[in-house]
This record gives structure tokens, C-alpha cells and sequence, in this order.
């Protein structure tokens, strides 16, 4: 299995539902555009036995670090870096529900970003948990940010270190 | 100025780093650490600090990354192909 570039010539958006409207809708509508307008990058999942279907897809793109809402510690560590990436959006089609696809496109993307720190160096990736996915991200040890428990960080260090690098 | 005298345990290093920046910003002459400090490099039962150590102190305690059970089964799962469709 592998991810590849959202091509909307290649792949049938219309066709991805993963019972969220908001994230069926971004893909179907959205996603093509903010990656031409270079705003963000989608990453698929193809089906290999018709690649123009969608498993499932992320999304990533950078944003701003909120320091206050970091633990003391973090703070001092990162008080002149407050780029950070985002994965946005992460989704899997019902169709391959409880396949633990959504762990696979977690890693693809965690080493997407690991790969990005190296050549432009930033300290950690934030998650967007929408619709009370948080315990999934936690799972992986994601921390939430201070009194935004949908919010929550991974330091790249702690990505390198599990991930042997 | 003053001296602080603090016997540390593992859990108290986030109180002891905010020392350490009092004592990086002048706000306290000396910090004595009177016992082993655990998860560290710093072996020494008796640590007399002055702002000129603070930092590399402070770098010192930084802990090494966590290792999480559950990211890397399951970047071991990515990595040998184990999840298919």
C-alpha cells in the first residue's frame, strides 16, 4: 500500500464517503484547489484493484504554534520556532472501516512530516481531532494543548525516536 | 538575591526548571541540589549551580523522547506490510 498525490483527473472523489459531510465534502470539492493554490497537500490511498477509488486520504499543511498553551518545559524548548505541521483532515471510506487503515494513513503521514522536518526544520506536528476523534490521536501519544482537548501535538522528536531514526 | 536548597526527585523537575530560569534570570544566586537527580545525565549528590551552569544544566534535564508502545507497533505494522485492504 502506498499514498499518492490527490489527482483529481486520476481519482473519483465523488465516490469517497466516510459518513462525516464535512471531510466527504473537503475531498470532494476543496482539496484539489487549496493544493493547487499550494494552501495544503492531500495524500490518497488508492484501492490497487481500482486506483481511481479512494480508501482513504490526509491532509497536511503547516500552522502556528500556540506556545501558552504548551507545557512550560515545551515552551522554553521552542520559544523561537512556532511553525508547526497540521494534519488537517484524515479520513477512511465506510467501506474499509475497522481495517486499522486509519493507523496506516496516521504513520504515512507521521513519516511524510518526519521526512519535511529534515529539510525545513520544525518542532512538532498538531492534529485537528474533529467530531471527538482526540482518544484515537492520544492512542498514539499525541498530548492535547491546554484547555483544547480536539487540539492535540506530537514532538518530531518523539516521531524520530519511535520511528528508529 | 538568595540561595534555594531543593532535594530533588523525579517529580519535581519541572519545579526545578523553573528555578533554573529564575537562576538564568537572575532572580536567584544559587540553586543546591542535595540529592541524585533520577533520568538524567547528573550523577553527582551535591550540585552547587550558578547562572553561568544553568543552561547547560537545563539541557541536561531535558529527558529523552518518549517511547510509545502503541506508535511504534504500529509503525512496525506499517513498516512490514502487516495491515492490508
Amino acid at each position: 500500500m502506498q499514498t499518492v498525490k490527490l489527482d483529481k483527473k486520476r481519482h473519483n472523489r465523488k465516490k469517497f464517503d466516510c459518513d462525516v459531510e464535512a471531510l466527504n465534502e473537503y475531498l470532494h470539492s476543496m482539496a484539489s484547489q487549496h493544493s493547487i493554490k499550494d494552501n495544503t497537500r492531500t495524500y490518497v490511498l488508492e484501492n490497487s484493484e481500482n486506483p481511481s477509488n479512494i480508501v482513504g486520504y490526509y491532509t497536511l499543511t503547516m500552522t502556528t504554534i500556540e506556545l501558552s498553551k504548551l507545557p512550560p518545559k515545551l515552551q522554553k524548548k521552542h520559544f523561537n520556532n512556532h511553525s508547526s505541521a497540521l494534519i488537517a483532515r484524515l479520513a477512511v471510506d465506510k467501506k474499509y472501516k475497522h481495517k486499522k487503515i486509519g493507523s496506516w494513513l496516521l504513520i504515512d503521514a507521521l513519516k511524510r512530516v518526519l521526512n519535511a522536518s529534515d529539510i525545513v526544520a520544525f518542532p512538532m506536528v498538531i492534529v485537528d481531532a474533529k467530531d471527538g476523534v482526540a482518544e484515537f490521536y492520544e492512542k498514539f501519544g499525541f498530548s492535547p494543548f491546554l484547555n483544547e482537548e480536539n487540539k492535540l501535538y506530537l514532538p518530531i522528536a518523539t516521531i524520530r525516536a519511535n520511528f528508529g531514526g | 538575591m538568595q540561595t534555594i536548597q531543593l532535594n530533588v526527585h523525579s517529580n519535581h523537575i519541572d519545579f526545578l526548571l523553573s528555578m533554573l530560569q529564575n537562576l538564568k534570570d537572575g532572580i536567584v544566586e544559587n540553586i543546591i541540589v542535595d540529592k541524585p537527580i533520577t533520568n538524567t545525565s547528573v550523577t553527582n549528590s551535591t550540585i552547587r549551580l550558578s547562572a553561568k551552569d544553568s543552561e547547560l544544566f537545563l539541557e541536561a534535564l531535558d529527558r529523552p523522547p518518549k517511547i510509545h508502545s502503541k506508535l511504534k507497533e504500529a509503525f512496525e505494522q506499517y513498516e512490514n506490510g502487516q495491515i492490508k485492504l
